[in-house]
């Protein structure tokens, strides 16, 4: 199988504080890949590092081959990222929001109506975007990233604050685009059981690093664990 | 041509945006608009509720000519609109807080005036702490009046001399004031007698070197919000992420505040025309000679330039500041040195300055705006060029460099 993300060593500093400590890791094509761990533990920190917008402190970092940062560019229309607090403009439409993009990616009409598909916003993808649910909002982002079908997504709480019927309809759209694109997705949260059911592999981030990783099954079989959050528990403690 | 599009976009997002904040609109237009011609208004309807107060005391004696004489004074004083009231006690006068401008009658003022051998004094006694432009254009007033009746006395003594030495062909003029100047002739800065409109474009010049200050604020208020704003708002973050780079996300950012200034420049062009056009029909000319389509384009231009300036030099500052509040103070405090410079310049004529008064000044970009305006009034269209290209070659060279000192990380992460 193609490996598409690769990252090796890769070390983050803001100042004094170590966001990242040299986490190594290899996501397939085709693959839902889901990091967990707390609040500050890197998540956010790692996916901009993958999406390009920030530059590593040292370590490598490889998406389809091209390190991210240097070839910011080039990169650009196999990623798409939709960042953990993403909002919209509220002076603007949700239709219109799908034209911004459309227009700064240069796609076109079909993928703007696919946009619309997967906003499944109905009539309301034409009201100013303030008159939005936080569930509307987000599946509006969703969309203006997924609509141009990246080869790479990076989905940074995806769900996160949203009702359990929103974050169901989230996971299947977001299951249904890999089926059909084969696209490689990393999905970063702190819900377990989201990862549980999207995720073909789980990197535990715990304080800037990986502390454990493989399929779901892999990780209970080995903790002995019931769920990924025994799991956590085990090993954050075995760390701690 | 790909950087085009994305510029493109950004830009329709930007006027989108815009057009649709029915209130940024509104105050954007709306204060210039009103603001301006409400601070003449203003002005004139206090100064009209607020006369000057003149004691006339009367110390001199009884008699035909006195009477006369107070009674010119104080007709001419009252139709020119003061406040007069007669009396005799000094002392209370002198105490009385009310009275701004007190015109004392002497004991032998009919007297000396009668004579051929003396002087009639009248003393004028002005009180501090009151308006020095309202006291002085009262004690003008008042001596014009004397004056216009010591003319009417003079007159009287010349023509009772003449007589008395047997001269029948005498003109008073000739003996009172054997030289005088003429009523003074205005002429435009061309050299062409000036109309009542070239007196007035002067004024409307400088007051439109003091609306800069008004457009300056909200121009800087909205790139803070447009960056500080719309990374608060949480809608940076994808932008940044996608082919738009840093270099497009601002130019829009520049251009959209520079916009908003831009309205706000015609907002102010059009309420100061409007007044001024007032004023110069009520002067005798016509309303429509004030519209000067040159000094609206060079205005709004000059608008355009000095938002652009402005936002060039605080945006390495905004950008790498995390909150609105510290980045709005950063915005004010280019805003307060714009408003040093555009105050300076309603009263001051930069144009006119020793060189080596006005070579320091040139280092800040304000008093090239300044100068755009004024040497276009002087009809120096070479000042004026010259000017405008060292805004414009400013404001591109700084928002060069604070482009290329920037990347997507610091904004990003700014603060």
């Amino acid at each position: 199988m193609k490996t598409i993300i690769e990252l090796r060593n890769v070390h983050k500093n803001y100042g004094k504080i170590e966001a990242l400590k040299g986490i190594s890791l290899s996501i397939n094509e085709g693959e839902i890949y889901g990091i967990v761990g707390p609040n500050g533990s890197g998540k956010t920190t790692l996916l901009r590092i993958i999406c390009g917008l920030i530059k590593p402190t040292r370590g490598e970092v490889r998406v389809l081959g091209l390190n991210p940062y240097v070839y910011f560019d080039e990169t650009r229309r196999y990623i798409g990222y939709l960042p953990e607090e993403a909002d919209t403009y509220d002076l603007l439409s949700g239709f219109e929001h799908l034209h911004l993009y459309a227009k700064l990616y240069n796609l076109n009409t079909e993928d703007i109506k696919y946009g619309v598909e997967l906003a499944a916003l109905d009539n309301r993808i034409y009201d100013l975007t303030r008159g939005y649910s936080k569930g509307m909002k987000r599946r509006l982002l969703l969309a203006l990233v997924l609509m141009r079908k990246p080869k790479v997504a990076l989905l940074d709480e995806p769900t996160a604050g949203l009702d359990v019927h929103t974050s169901l309809k989230i996971r299947r759209a977001i299951k249904k685009y890999v089926k059909e694109t084969g696209a490689s997705v990393i999905i970063s949260s702190h819900n377990m059981l989201e990862i549980e059911e999207v995720c073909d592999r789980v990197g535990l981030i715990f304080k800037g690093k990986i502390v454990a990783e493989g399929t779901v099954e892999e990780l209970l079989r080995k903790y002995s664990a019931r769920n990924l959050e025994e799991v956590f528990e085990t090993v954050t403690g075995e760390v701690s | 041509m790909k950087s085009a599009s994305i510029l493109k976009a950004l830009l329709w997002k930007e006027i989108k945006e815009i057009k649709r904040d029915k209130k940024l609109l509104l105050s954007t237009i709306l204060l210039p608009l009103i603001s301006l011609p409400a601070i003449g208004v203003l002005t004139a309807v206090l100064l009209y509720y607020q006369p000057i107060n003149i004691a006339l005391v009367n110390q001199d004696t009884e008699s035909e000519l006195n009477k006369w004489f107070i009674d010119n004074l104080y007709s001419n004083l009252v139709s020119k609109g003061y406040s007069v009231e007669i009396t005799s006690d000094l002392n209370n006068v002198l105490r009385n807080l009310t009275f701004d401008l007190i015109i004392r009658i002497p004991m032998d003022f009919t007297s000396n005036l009668t004579s051929l051998d003396k002087v009639a004094y009248v003393d004028i006694i002005k009180r501090t702490g009151v308006s020095e432009d309202r006291v002085n254009r009262a004690e003008q007033d008042a001596r014009a009046i004397i004056s216009s009746i010591s003319q009417v006395i003079s007159e009287l003594k010349i023509k009772d001399l003449a007589s008395r030495a047997g001269l029948v062909n005498i003109n008073v003029e000739s003996v009172r004031n054997p030289i005088q100047v003429r009523v003074p002739i205005y002429i435009a800065p061309s050299g062409e007698p000036a109309k009542p409109e070239d007196i007035v474009k002067p004024f409307i010049a400088r007051l439109l070197i003091l609306s800069f200050s008004f457009i300056v604020t909200p121009a800087s208020t909205f790139i803070v919000d447009g960056i500080v704003g719309e990374r608060e708002r949480k809608t940076i973050e994808m932008l940044l992420a996608s082919p738009a780079g840093l270099w497009d996300l601002l130019v829009a950012k520049l251009i959209s505040s520079s916009l908003i200034g831009l309205i706000a420049s015609l907002a102010d062009i059009i309420g100061l025309l409007f007044y001024y056009g007032i004023l110069v029909t009520a002067l005798g000319g016509l309303f429509a000679t004030v519209l000067d389509a040159g000094l609206i384009l060079v205005h709004a231009f000059t608008a355009f330039l000095t938002i652009l300036v402005t936002v060039s030099i605080s945006l390495p500052f905004i950008t790498r500041t995390k909150g609105i509040k510290a980045a709005s103070n950063i915005a004010s405090l280019f805003s307060i040195i714009g408003l040093a410079f555009f105050v300076s310049g309603w009263v001051i004529d930069f144009y006119k300055l020793p060189i080596t008064v006005l070579r320091p000044l040139l280092l800040v970009p304000y008093t090239h705006s300044i100068l755009v305006i004024q040497s276009y009034v002087y009809g120096d269209f070479m000042t004026l060029l010259i000017s405008v290209l060292v805004l414009i070659s400013l404001s591109v060279s700084i928002m060069f460099i604070s482009l290329k000192t920037l990347d997507r990380e610091k904004v990003l992460l700014a603060g």
